[in-house]
């Protein structure tokens, strides 16, 4: 499968998008400008790769809260992610009262999250087998860490997608940490992946650094999914190079040897690397990617940063779908 | 694994015994006289006996409820199983509570049955690294169904008791229904035991009707708990010969397989094995049959006897200073 130049050089604008979006987040906390950021550095390449694997113009997506690169390579705005970072008013999520990072865009077939982990994959194969009922052509995937597999939500959603043959992806994001937790306390298995046989559905490891890899991975299991094959498991590995989020501090708990060895290993140092070497990039045209997403990110921040708050009137309403 | 002969013909003669309790069970389900739902563990005689057979008498259980030969093996007496089922006072839940709900008994290592399924995996899991953390060499057995293998609760607990090494053994009893769904309905594999490798656990298949069979797979498993080894995952085939509970009448259970499950009946295949060992004659068979219908006699004549728990007694002794 060959990945067209064009999808490689807004895969990688994406990625740069995603990063610099990311930076200036983690910056707004710092300065006390927002209350909270879990940032998503490090799983861009996973993200970037399978939102691309997608047909962004009708499958549903359930991302998780460091999905900030799938949602903008699905088609959210660095503008929207920042109105709900800021809590204003015009954040498509929840009008600025959810946390930040719980995404939900009803145009873009973006089902809102919900906190406790692993609630979506159930809610994913909801989705999934109402589109099948309906005749739609339309695959719907969900993500989740490798924390969120210990949950019976997981054992739930993947057991009744296999058994019902739902078109959906399982695509967990294994960042070897669950917030302080390794996976070697979280699973007596080196490869998530290897549950699938348990459900009677393929399952598949990728490296998550490799956005190509990730990219085929996805695209293969969405094809399985839209031709009646039903379900997969897909699990990319990768390693979360931030802490948990902004209240962590994850010295408490891991090297930072351990941190840099993979920051090395990073999904953009390694697509820049493949995409230079096989000339599909130079330093003039990478540069002018770095100052456009800068400039988007800028503008984005200073428009939430002036962006109406919620009234208070609206505090709980609306909830539900037609309040 | 040879177990000396006098273990095979007390296993046998405890299976008969189940048996006759469930006949006896049903019987008096028929005449009105249990109230509620009442499970049948025909066909089961071979996975409760020989799994409970396995344990050592410190070691605790958490029987299913069609588990009736682990309640037996494990001490709980006929006269006490029909209480229960009559709902009279002098039953283990003193007439509170019905069928297999209410016969725990931590004197004799066994977990009283939770009713929403699966949860008795997570408590026996909690029971497990009780020992672990007291460093006793226990080990804590429980059961489950094929249908309550979907519940998340099944999955939390078997993930957690392969990442503590629990001394934990989980036997799934998969007898292909549950209620009126068929595991063709419940999962997608063939085997349940293929997913103890998403775990990290040995996960075993056994013929659920070959009783030691099954007692040498679980004997395994526990001594391999006992050791510090982690849990195992068993998968115990077999079939549900009755309804779901006596009031169901299984109409979407096709014919022919109940047929082809009769032709495997756990306890006429062990005492045919029993029998062409030399193990068992006709006069033997003769005696061991007659004590278990003495014993099944006494317990509906005590049963019945025995009186109803009066209306105010309903809240006494449920929490532990009332
Ligand atoms: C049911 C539930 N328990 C605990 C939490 C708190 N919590 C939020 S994120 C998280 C870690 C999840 O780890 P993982 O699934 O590996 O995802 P990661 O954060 O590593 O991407 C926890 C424990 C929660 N949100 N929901
Ligand atoms: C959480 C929960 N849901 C539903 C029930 C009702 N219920 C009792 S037994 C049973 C069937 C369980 O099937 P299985 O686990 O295969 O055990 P079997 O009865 O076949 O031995 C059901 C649905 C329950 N007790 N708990
Ligand atoms: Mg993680
Ligand atoms: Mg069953």
């Amino acid at each position: 499968m060959d990945v067209p130049v064009e999808t490689l050089h807004e895969m990688f604008y994406q990625i740069v998008l995603a990063r610099t979006l990311d930076e200036r987040m983690w910056v707004l906390q710092r300065q006390g400008q927002v209350a909270f950021h879990i940032s998503g550095m490090g799983q861009e390449g996973i993200q970037v790769g399978a939102a691309f694997a997608m047909d962004r113009e009708r499958d549903f997506l359930f991302p998780y809260y460091r999905d900030h690169a799938f949602v903008l390579a699905w088609g959210m705005t660095p503008r929207e992610l920042m109105l709900g970072l800021f809590a204003r008013k015009g954040d498509p999520a929840s009008g600025g009262r959810q946390m930040p990072a719980h995404y939900g865009h009803r145009r873009l077939r973006i089902v809102s999250q919900s906190s406790p982990v692993a609630t979506q994959i159930p809610q994913a194969v909801g989705i999934a087998l109402a589109n099948e009922l309906r005749g739609e052509d339309v695959v719907t995937i969900v993500c989740f860490g490798e924390g969120a597999t210990s949950k019976g939500d997981f054992h739930e959603g993947l057991n009744f997608a296999a058994v019902h043959k739902a078109p959906v992806i399982f695509l967990c994001q294994n960042n070897q940490y669950a917030i302080s937790m390794p996976q070697s306390k979280q699973m007596a298995i080196e490869n998530v992946s290897d549950k699938a046989v348990g459900y009677g559905m393929p399952g598949v490891t990728v490296d998550g650094n490799d956005v190509v890899a990730v990219y085929k991975a996805v695209r293969e299991a969405a094809e399985r999914a839209r031709s009646g094959g039903g379900p997969t498991l897909v699990e990319a590995k990768t390693y979360r190079i931030v802490p948990h989020s902004s209240d962590d501090d994850d010295r408490l708990y891991r090297s930072r040897e351990e941190v840099e060895r993979w920051k090395k290993k990073g999904p953009i140092i390694r697509f820049r690397k493949f995409l230079y070497e096989n000339n599909l990039l130079d330093e003039e045209s990478e540069a002018r990617l770095q100052a456009q997403a800068i400039a988007e990110v800028d503008e984005a921040t200073e428009f939430a940063r002036q962006a109406p708050f919620p009234d208070l009137k609206n505090a709980i309403r609306p909830v539900y779908y037609g309040d | 694994m040879t177990l000396p002969n006098e273990d095979l013909l007390q296993i046998y003669e405890y299976m008969l015994l189940t048996r006759a309790v469930d006949d006896r069970i049903d019987l008096l389900f028929k005449q009105g006289k249990i109230e509620g739902v009442s499970f049948s563990s025909l066909g089961h005689e071979a996975i409760a006996v020989g799994a409970a057979w396995a344990l050592g008498p410190d070691d605790v259980v958490a029987p299913l409820h069609r588990d009736l030969g682990a309640y037996l093996v494990r001490g709980i007496t006929p006269r006490q199983v029909l209480a229960q089922f009559l709902g009279r006072r002098t039953a283990l839940s003193r007439g509170r509570d019905g069928n297999t709900h209410g016969m725990g008994d931590l004197n004799l290592g066994i977990l009283g049955y939770v009713s929403p399924l699966p949860d008795q995996l997570p408590l026996t899991l909690g029971a497990a690294m009780a020992f672990w953390v007291r460093q006793e060499p226990r080990v804590a057995l429980a059961f489950f169904g094929d249908g309550s293998s979907s519940e998340g609760a099944a999955h939390e607990t078997l993930n957690l008791a392969s990442v503590l090494k629990a001394p934990a053994v989980f036997i799934c009893e998969n007898n292909q229904f549950a209620y009126s769904t068929p595991t063709k309905k419940q999962f997608a594999i063939e085997n349940l035991a293929d997913r103890a490798a998403g775990y990290g656990i040995p996960g075993v298949v056994v013929d659920g009707n070959d009783v030691l069979a099954v007692y040498d797979v679980v004997h395994k498993a526990v001594e391999r708990a006992r050791r510090g080894e982690g849990p195992t995952l068993i998968e115990a085939k077999t079939m549900r010969m009755r309804g779901h509970a006596a009031h169901d009448d299984a109409f979407y259970v096709p014919q022919e397989l109940l047929a082809a499950w009769r032709e495997k009946d756990p306890i006429r295949r062990f005492e045919a094995a029993l029998r062409q060992q030399g193990l068992l004659s006709d006069e033997l068979a003769e005696e061991i049959a007659s004590r278990v219908a003495a014993a099944v006699d006494d317990a509906t004549t005590f049963a019945e006897k025995s009186p109803f728990p009066e209306g105010r007694e309903a809240l006494e002794g449920v929490f532990c200073d009332v």
